[in-house]
């Protein structure tokens, strides 16, 4: 039973809603001709009916006409012996002979039927005696003619009288017949509009149902299209199992929004897989630079050195050799100023002590062969900078400027208060730098391998940074050259803050 | 999903509603038209024979009862008998229905016989033509009928004697006997009966005939009721010999309140004549048995078509309707008046 619903239902979804309105259209159509028909059918059944009685009733009246006509022409002839009026006789009663063919010779015990019978029989033998008085009349036996003229009076009397009462009889039965039909009809009356109304209520529902099921897609079809407008792509895929319109766009619609779906996982996916790239980009470069840094570490161990040179100044002075003791104790500062002030911010004056005992340090290492000249014009005991930043910038002096040079290398530091900042000028008269050198080394591009190659101290570019961060301004380093052979000057600008 | 299976269950119920409904009320039709309808549709059934029952007097309860009678014992022999003065509208003369009757060519005709040459000659002229024919209650003795059904006239005249002479008590007694019939020899022989029965042996008894006939319609009541009105000739005894007479005596006794004066012996039974009896207003009535006589009519008319001869006469039975065995008639009556 369910099988076969559904087996149906399975069809009637697969038809097209034009091939579906027509069904509907047609079943309604053909219930209401079929009720009309069996109406229309009944209606005429009944009048039928009545017609028949109705034709019983004519044809006795041609009946009565005929031997109207036959008894008249007869009665003429017997009268005036014209050939016209004999003429009439054959030709009426022939037609009457005819006529009362047609009646039943059946004794019934059917009051119309037996009638039938009588009027035959006697209509027979009225004939009969009709013919004898014309024969009578045609050999002029006076006595004859007038005794037949006498019976076919009596026997037309009769045959008038019986159909006067079968005419009554059937009179009577088609006015029950008519009084029959008129109920009928009004029972007809009141079935075909009850019929009417029923079929009228069933199509309305039945159209209902067909128009609920065109437009209950669309609106479920609409309903989805704005939640997708909304963003909503987690929506149920539409029931596109029907095979009329509706059901093509349902497919192409659930199509579309399944592409979308599949496109944003994409979209989002190769999304993820960049930033993922880039993450671990940066992760290599860090864990670059941790390396590295631990690797200087190694290298300097400041502590181990530190020890190993307050060893060094005992035994110098145990030994007598002051030059040793102060060279060693020198280098023992300037680690112990490494050690300590690598992670602080320090005075501007300890920064320029930290140069003086580096340079010691390199002159002693190179023979004193570098000068140097320092101008302070203000108090830099106050001044706070992060730590380490000039150094290195005499560091760099050292090994790019001045150590591959013919003449004698000078180093020139000028520390000035202007315009409320401490300008930090340092300058030596090395090689000199190319403009391009200097936006290189401004951009940080030389830094690495540098670096990897200079073992000994921080990167140019790295003072400049913890300058920046520590002051919070920008371009607070600058260097200037004038070209090659023409020495290179570092300028560094404190902030001053009251 | 549950609104769909509503919808969809709605939807069937009202298709299948709509479509018993139409049927229904289709089928509710066709019943409601075919009840009508049975009203009117009759069944006939043919018949081999057809039998004319000729009488004047087709209305009169005595023929009526003789023709069901006739009318069942045909159905026996499948013969259709017709009452022929019934189903024409016209009133017409035994002997004109006599004609119609031979020149419509029935089988067989059962009439009601008179003393007549006319009807005697009818008789003959059907009998010519191969028709047989059968009086019954009065004969034609002229006529060449096969067979005559009626009751024995002299044993009746006996036996209306023998209740006279039951009610006069041996006191001197006027009894009148009003003669209606159109067979005068029937009559007659029923008077020598009576008055044979009579004058053998009660000389107290006074008999007078008084005949009611006539030409004129309804004046036999008339005279029915001059005979009650009148004092001098006031009968003790009346003796009816057709049911019209019966009754009239009856009406008149009670109008002229004359009831237990005059006794009333009647003919034939009918309801107010057994109610009559009942009250003690009518003393007796003789009853024929009317059935039998319209089966022995139809019987002999058969019998004679098949084998070519019938008894010349066939007696049929009456039998005294009184006071204490009317309850009886009564019930029998009821009993044939039920459709």
């Amino acid at each position: 039973m369910n099988s076969v619903k559904e087996g149906i239902q399975k069809k009637y979804k697969n038809l097209s809603i034009q091939t579906r309105l027509i069904l509907v259209f047609l079943f309604t159509s053909i219930t209401a001709f079929t009720v009309t028909l069996y109406m229309n059918w009944n209606i005429n059944h009944s009048i039928t009916q009545i017609d028949i009685v109705y034709m019983t009733n004519a044809n006795l009246n041609d009946l009565n006409d005929a031997i109207k006509n036959t008894q008249n022409s007869m009665t003429e002839y017997l009268n005036t012996k014209s050939s016209y009026s004999l003429e009439e006789f054959y030709k009426y009663e022939g037609e009457y002979k005819n006529l009362i063919q047609n009646l039943s010779d059946q004794t019934t015990d059917n009051y119309a039927g037996l009638m039938e019978k009588n009027i035959k029989n006697i209509s027979e033998e009225y004939i009969i005696v009709a013919n004898e008085a014309v024969q009578a009349k045609r050999g002029r036996n006076i006595e004859s003619y007038k005794k037949s003229y006498d019976k076919t009076s009596r026997l037309y009397q009769y045959i008038d009288n019986y159909i006067y009462c079968l005419n009554n009889q059937q009179f009577q039965k088609n006015s029950q017949n008519y009084g029959i039909l008129m109920v009928t009809l009004r029972y007809l009356e009141a079935i075909s509009l009850v019929v009417y109304v029923v079929v009228a209520i069933c199509n309305i529902i039945l159209i209902i149902v067909m128009t609920n099921s065109i437009t209950n897609p669309l609106k479920k079809l609409t309903k989805a299209a704005n939640e997708v407008a909304k963003g909503n792509f987690d929506i149920e895929p539409l029931d596109d199992t029907t095979r009329d319109e509706v059901g093509v766009v349902a497919k192409a619609f659930n199509k579309m929004i399944y592409s979308m779906k599949e496109y944003i996982i994409r979209q989002k996916d190769s999304m993820e897989a960049e930033s993922k790239a880039k993450e671990r980009e940066f992760l290599i470069n860090d864990l670059l630079k941790d390396a590295q840094l631990k690797y200087l570490q190694a290298q300097i161990n400041p502590h181990f050195l530190f020890n190993t040179l307050n060893a060094g100044t005992q035994l110098a002075m145990l030994e007598g050799a002051e030059k040793t003791y102060v060279f060693i104790e020198k280098m023992s500062e300037f680690f112990r100023y490494n050690i300590k002030k690598i992670n602080e911010d320090a005075t501007l004056k300890e920064e320029v002590e930290l140069v003086e005992s580096y340079l010691y340090i390199m002159n002693v290492r190179f023979s004193g062969e570098i000068e140097y000249e320092k101008k302070i014009n203000c108090d830099i005991s106050n001044v706070r900078v992060p730590s380490m930043i000039l150094q290195p910038i005499v560091e760099n002096s050292l090994t790019y400027g001045i150590r591959n040079i013919d003449w004698d290398g000078k180093i020139t530091l000028d520390i000035t208060l202007i315009e409320g900042e401490i300008q930090i000028m340092l300058t030596d008269n090395g090689v000199g730098m190319t403009q391009e050198r200097i936006q290189e080394v401004m951009a940080g591009e030389v830094e690495q391998e540098e670096f990897m190659r200079n073992s000994n101290g921080i990167g140019l570019s790295n003072v400049m940074s913890r300058l920046n961060i520590y002051f919070e301004q920008e371009s607070l380093l600058e260097i200037e050259s004038q070209g090659k052979d023409m020495g290179t000057r570092v300028i560094i600008h404190i902030p001053v803050t009251e | 999903m549950k609104k769909k299976e509503l919808i969809s269950i709605i939807s069937i119920v009202s298709l299948l509603l709509a479509i018993t409904s139409t049927i229904g009320v289709m089928v509710y039709y066709n019943v409601k038209i075919k009840n009508i309808s049975a009203t009117k549709t009759e069944v006939y059934t043919d018949y081999a024979y057809h039998y004319a029952f000729i009488t004047e007097n087709y209305d009169d309860p005595l023929w009526e009862s003789i023709y069901a009678g006739a009318k069942k014992q045909g159905k026996e022999y499948n013969a259709y008998v017709e009452n022929f003065a019934a189903n024409v509208t016209l009133a017409y003369s035994m002997n004109e229905m006599l004609e119609m009757a031979i020149v419509a060519k029935v089988d067989g005709i059962i009439v009601e016989g008179d003393d007549s040459i006319e009807t005697s000659s009818l008789i003959n002229t059907a009998v010519e033509q191969g028709i047989h024919v059968v009086t019954v209650l009065n004969d034609c003795v002229l006529s060449t009928r096969c067979s005559f059904i009626g009751i024995n006239n002299y044993k009746l005249g006996k036996e209306y004697a023998n209740q006279i002479i039951n009610y006069s008590k041996d006191a001197p007694t006027k009894v009148v006997v009003l003669l209606n019939a159109s067979n005068a020899t029937n009559e007659e022989i029923m008077w020598s009966g009576l008055e044979n029965t009579i004058s053998e042996n009660y000389s107290k008894i006074e008999l007078h005939k008084l005949d009611v006939k006539s030409e004129i319609m309804f004046t036999s009541e008339e005279i029915i009721r001059n005979l009650i009105k009148n004092k001098k000739e006031q009968p003790d005894i009346i003796v009816c010999l057709s049911l019209t007479d019966t009754i009239s005596a009856y009406q008149s006794v009670v109008d002229f309140n004359k009831v237990g004066k005059i006794e009333i012996l009647g003919s034939y039974q009918s309801q107010p004549v057994l109610e009559a009896i009942d009250k003690n207003i009518i003393a007796a009535s003789m009853a024929i048995d009317t059935d039998q006589m319209g089966r022995s009519a139809v019987d002999s008319l058969f019998e004679f078509q098949t084998y070519g001869r019938v008894s010349d006469y066939v007696s049929v039975d009456f039998s005294l309707i009184h006071k204490d065995n009317v309850k009886q008639f009564m019930k029998h009556t009821d009993e044939e008046n039920k459709p």
